[in-house]
């Protein structure tokens, strides 16, 4: 019986209940998306590497001491692959690969693919049992200068066939003739790379070395497994090689995409999660909302002898078959959302294999899970309170339902506040990595006791918030402003939707704002050259293009400086590779103790990464080279930490080029003299002409590129967030259209008295308002003050500077009344367009 | 028992000879349809004079409260003519007939409806605050001390009694010098003390200050407090009584119940 009162609620209250789904289904719909699009990624993965692990040879290749790209690869050479022949005895035929290093520069000078992806080229080889790749246009590369381009690739970077591209490999940069367009079939499936091909000779000539291999593919004798030909492999070969099955090798790539699928998902996850927590505000409130309106009929059936258990059942089932029909839509939206997430990873040149979108038990599990545990964890108050109406309210004209007063909260809401405002304020004497983790904690803390105290703090707020409403908006101004704070936790909740979602949004903007602004700093400090030559791309340039910058009439000098991996204390680092005299003007590097001169052998560390290893003068490190030379280093001086340097380490350029490969540059500083700048920037200009590797950039340009890189960042966070602050706007929508029947015959008597349906649209509409802007207040509040404590905590970690984004915090606020002018639309709508007198004479 | 009922209203004359407030010409209002058609008022024509407190008295389903809706342009009629001073009450839209009732007309409901946000003062110059004029403060002042409020004022309607909450809606009423206060059984929610001040009170004002009044209800004693009454039976005028007495009201009412006009029609 109380179920079947439960179903005719539903169907009696259709809209408001809509509108609580409709908070359902976003909370859930997030988090199914990505679950699903997780799913069906790994799904397709399945399949493709199904394919490729087929083969049945052996793998082949020296051990990198180096895995950081741009880093000098070992390389197998051809003797020793021959030998393998004869010294293996399960071995047959091998075949080489050669792969390496190669960027293609397009039309406008920018490198293909970006800087966020890998860019490979390779021995363009075709057929074998287990390759897909083929010419889908053109033909293969033989010649000299012949490139062949990946499908992809040449999409991305407008290239087609006939054209001329400049190739910037570990060899140097070199212009060369597309001749053909190829695909590799599903290979490139889960790689974020750009790929060319060039013809064998070529390929050994600007990847590795001529004679060298990359890898080599060994295929066992008939009779003889992969594994045991990798076993005897293994025992032939000296321990700096890696010998892996086909099999092993798709294992690891297949481990690979999971963990950083998984690492992605728990990322997307983690704002699903503020949706779900923000949709279970509103539905906390729809149901309290709903509750109340319906006091005097559950007071009636207590009368008629229902017990309380039943009358709570009645919310509760009202609840299931809300977040039921909730998780339903949010499963059918969330693979809407899944293909969305597919269509933004390609664009951003991740190629992800489509495939019908795959719905496991596991999602769906979930998706129903969260949205009726939620909904019906948020309905689970109300329908105690419900239950709690005595009887005899029934018979009354006014029933409110029994309110309990603020104070456990109160004091609830400051004992917690107190406790995240130390764990924020612990955040600022501690270490690096430790700092953002008790920001974070403390973050959630100051959220929650926000939440907690809305209630007490929204008569103040709203009364703070409202007064420009009040005097604005005349009597309807008024009106809102009493309505707005008469039902305190009403109001509290519909904010907190809105508060969460802005918090967040906050300070992730006063965050990379003060990232840009101390970035910005550094720069003006440290940026000392009037130009720098930057590659395009991680290989660099040849030294003949700095020499020819240097012999520019008017260019004072040219440093040349290479960017280089080393392993420092058995951990690989970047290692900036100069005379680090040289570097005091362009870079405005400060050596705090010891000497600016640098031997063999020899290495300054800044000053940070000094501390964290215990480093001084004199002090010494194991250390290796490119070539795999082992050393031990000696620290001769200490340098203040430097942002345009961004490395911690300097070593000599006579020392390190003994034990590298390659003599490219990555960049030069390079200084003008005053009075020729102009004329000397244009020659500069024309000398680079001849090498579009080269990216020549002043100081704006390297505060514009670290601006652009963080608010990258910033606005993929913000993406994320858009869809909380949905769920908070149909929360206001949700509160204020359930405000409208409630006060019914409230509005009818306004009516009644003169007031017209536009004063009316402007009451709910300023209401509105006044409640986004309560929940931004307090959004803004806590995300600008976490935000400063983030700054003040990281001052001496990179974010010296605060820069609170004023405009975008301004421009936060004018969205929040957005938001509220668009969420009263239709309760304002509904209100204005009552019928006077049934609403007056409604009981 | 037929002849010394049904005396419909011409709506030409007044009792007293004097001018009209409102006045309503054949007014028709039908609801529902087939079966369950019912029609509330049957071509109902009648004065309103100026400056005097009339009552609508009629046996529940007579039309009564639809007729006084009708009268405040709060319902809309589906023939004849409702006038308000000079202006046609039926030809107005929703936006005159808004400006229509904040300038007006003022009510005063059964449930008292008072702005539960707002004091009672605020309460009181609601309909001049919508309209965005300042109260004349010796007026509001009179109203104030008339409805003898004065030092409840800054209470919100929570904290007041029912009959002191009536009397907030009664100077809320008065407060905008309205042409007609429309008053739907004023004291229907009211002890019989309470009550009784109220519809002094209402007397007084139509008295002292001219203001005319219009009080539906089905009390013969309150309607004893009027200067005259109306008597409405199936949607039909039937009866008008000058300077009525509750027992006279009492004793027509007693007759009409006995004798609806339904079947008086049929004995015609």
């Amino acid at each position: 019986m109380m179920a079947r009162l439960a179903l005719r609620n539903l169907s009696a209250h259709r809209l408001r209940l809509l509108f609580t789904a409709v908070a359902v289904v976003l909370g859930v719909s997030f988090a199914a998306g990505t679950m699903i699009f997780r799913d069906t990624a790994s799904r397709a993965f399945e399949d493709a590497f199904g394919d490729r692990s087929q083969t049945r040879e052996v793998s082949v290749a020296p051990k990198q001491p180096f895995t950081g790209e741009g880093a000098q690869p070992r390389l197998i050479d051809a003797a020793t692959a021959e030998s393998l022949k004869d010294k293996v005895p399960g071995a047959d035929q091998f075949r080489s690969v050669v792969e390496g290093y190669a960027v293609v520069i397009d039309r406008n000078g920018e490198v293909v693919g970006g800087d966020g992806v890998a860019h490979r080229g390779r021995a363009y080889v075709e057929g074998g049992p287990e390759s897909k790749t083929r010419i889908l246009t053109g033909r293969a590369p033989t010649a000299e200068n012949d490139l062949v381009v990946e499908e992809q690739t040449a999409a991305e970077g407008g290239i087609a066939v006939g054209d001329s591209v400049p190739v910037v490999t570990r060899s140097g940069q070199r212009t060369m003739t597309v001749v053909g367009v190829f695909t590799l079939g599903e290979e490139r499936i889960g790689d974020v790379v750009t790929y060319v091909g060039f013809s064998p000779a070529v390929a050994e000539q600007l990847l590795t070395r001529p004679g060298h291999y990359s890898a080599v593919w060994v295929r066992p004798k008939a009779g003889v497994s992969q594994e045991q030909l990798a076993a005897q492999l293994t025992a032939a070969l000296p321990a700096d090689y890696e010998v892996n099955t086909a099999q092993q090798l798709v294992a690891d790539a297949r481990e690979r995409i999971k963990s950083f699928f998984g690492l992605l998902s728990a990322f997307l996850l983690a704002f699903a999660g503020v949706s779900v927590l923000v949709g279970s505000f509103i539905i906390f409130n729809t149901f309290t909302m709903l509750v109340a309106q319906r006091t005097r009929e559950m007071a009636l059936l207590r009368a008629v002898g229902a017990s309380r258990r039943q009358v709570t059942r009645a919310v509760i089932v009202e609840a299931l078959v809300v977040g039921v029909v909730g998780s339903t839509g949010g499963i059918g939206v969330g693979v809407g959302i899944a293909l969305a997430l597919q269509a933004l990873f390609s664009r951003f040149g991740t190629e992800l294999p489509s495939g019908s979108p795959v719905v496991t038990p596991a999602t769906v599990l979930w998706a129903y899970g969260i949205g009726t545990l939620v909904t019906v964890a948020a309905a689970y108050l109300p329908a105690r309170r419900a239950a709690r109406i005595p009887p005899i309210a029934a018979l009354r004209d006014e029933v409110a339902l029994p309110t309990r007063s603020h104070r456990i909260r109160l004091v609830l809401g400051v004992l917690v506040a107190v406790v995240g405002g130390l764990v924020v304020a612990l955040s600022f004497g501690s270490k690096r990595d430790e700092a953002p983790i008790l920001l974070a904690l403390g973050g959630i803390l100051l959220l929650f006791a926000l939440v907690l105290l809305g209630p007490v703090l929204s008569r103040p707020v709203v009364r703070l918030v409202g007064w420009p409403v009040a005097r604005l908006g005349g009597t309807a101004g008024q009106l809102s402003r009493r309505n707005a704070y008469r039902d305190p936790r009403r109001t509290a909740a519909t904010a907190s939707a809105l508060m969460i979602g802005l918090a967040m949004v906050s300070v992730a903007t006063v965050v990379s704002s003060s990232l840009s602004a101390s970035a910005d700093r550094r720069l003006d400090r440290e940026f000392g050259a009037d130009f720098s030559l930057d590659s395009r791309g991680l290989t660099g340039f040849g030294p003949p293009a700095a020499d020819q910058v240097a012999a520019v009439p008017g260019v004072r000098a040219v440093t040349p400086v290479r960017l280089g991996t080393m392993r420092i204390d058995e951990q690989e680092a970047p290692v900036t590779v100069a005379d680090p005299a040289a570097l005091v003007t362009p870079v405005n590097l400060r050596i705090e103790t010891g000497r600016a001169t640098l031997g063999a052998d020899e290495i300054l560390v800044e000053r940070s990464a000094a501390d964290e290893l215990g480093l001084d003068v004199g002090s010494t490190t194991p250390a290796q080279y490119p070539d795999g030379a082992r050393v031990t280093l000696r620290v001769v001086g200490i340098f203040a930490d430097n942002q345009v340097l961004d490395r911690p380490y300097l070593v000599g350029t006579a020392g390190y080029l003994a034990h590298s490969d390659t003599d490219q540059l990555q960049r030069a500083y390079v200084d003008v003299d005053d009075a020729q700048q102009a004329a000397a920037t244009e020659r500069i200009r024309s000398v680079l002409r001849a090498y579009p590797a080269v990216q020549l950039r002043d100081r704006q340009d390297a505060k514009d590129d670290a601006r652009a890189e963080i608010e990258q960042v910033l606005n993929a966070i913000l993406a994320l967030l858009v869809l909380s602050i949905l769920v908070a706007a149909i929360g206001i929508v949700n509160t204020l259209g359930l405000s409208v029947v409630e006060r019914t015959r409230e509005i009818g008597l306004l009516r009644a008295v003169g007031m017209g349906r536009g004063q009316v649209r402007a009451m709910i509409r300023y209401e509105s308002v006044v409640i986004a802007l309560f929940g931004t207040a307090l959004g803004l509040g806590l995300g600008v003050g976490l935000g400063v404590a983030a700054q003040r905590a990281l001052s001496s970690n990179g974010i010296e500077v605060l820069d609170l984004s004023v405009g975008r915090l301004a421009l936060y606020l004018l969205a929040a009344i957005g938001i509220g002018v668009l969420a009263a639309l239709w309760p304002a709508w509904r209100a204005a367009r009552m019928n006077v007198l049934e609403a007056i004479s409604q009981r | 028992m037929t002849s010394n009922t049904a005396v419909p209203d011409t709506g030409t004359a007044d009792p007293e000879t004097g001018e009209v407030a409102a006045r309503t010409e054949e007014i028709t209002k039908v609801y529902g349809a087939g079966d369950a058609r019912v029609v509330a008022l049957d071509a109902v024509s009648l004065t309103i004079p100026r400056g005097r407190f009339t009552g609508i008295m009629g046996p529940s389903g007579s039309g009564k409260s639809t007729l006084m809706h009708c009268l405040a342009g709060l319902d809309v009629v589906d023939s004849g003519r409702i006038l308000i001073g000079d202006q046609d009450v039926t030809r107005l839209n929703d936006k005159q007939l808004t400006a229509l009732r904040r300038d007006r007309v003022g009510f005063i409901f059964q449930s008292f409806n008072l702005i539960p946000t707002l004091t009672a003062l605020e309460n009181i110059v609601l309909p001049l605050s919508i309209a965005g004029r300042q109260p004349d403060q010796q007026w509001l002042d009179k109203v104030v001390d008339t409805v003898g409020l004065r030092d409840r004022l800054h209470h919100r309607p929570t904290q007041l009694s029912g009959g002191q909450q009536q009397r907030v809606a009664c100077a809320r009423a008065l407060v905008s010098k309205p042409d007609v206060i429309f008053a739907d059984e004023p004291t229907g929610n009211l002890d019989s003390r309470s009550g009784a001040e109220v519809l002094a009170f209402l007397r007084d004002s139509a008295r002292t200050t001219g203001q005319t009044i219009v009080m539906v209800t089905h009390d013969p004693v309150a309607a004893g407090y009027t200067d005259n009454v109306v008597f409405l039976a199936d949607g039909r005028v039937v009866d008008r009584m000058v300077d009525p007495t509750a027992d006279r009201v009492l004793d027509r009412m007693k007759r009409l119940e006995h004798a609806p006009a339904g079947r008086e029609e049929l004995a015609r």
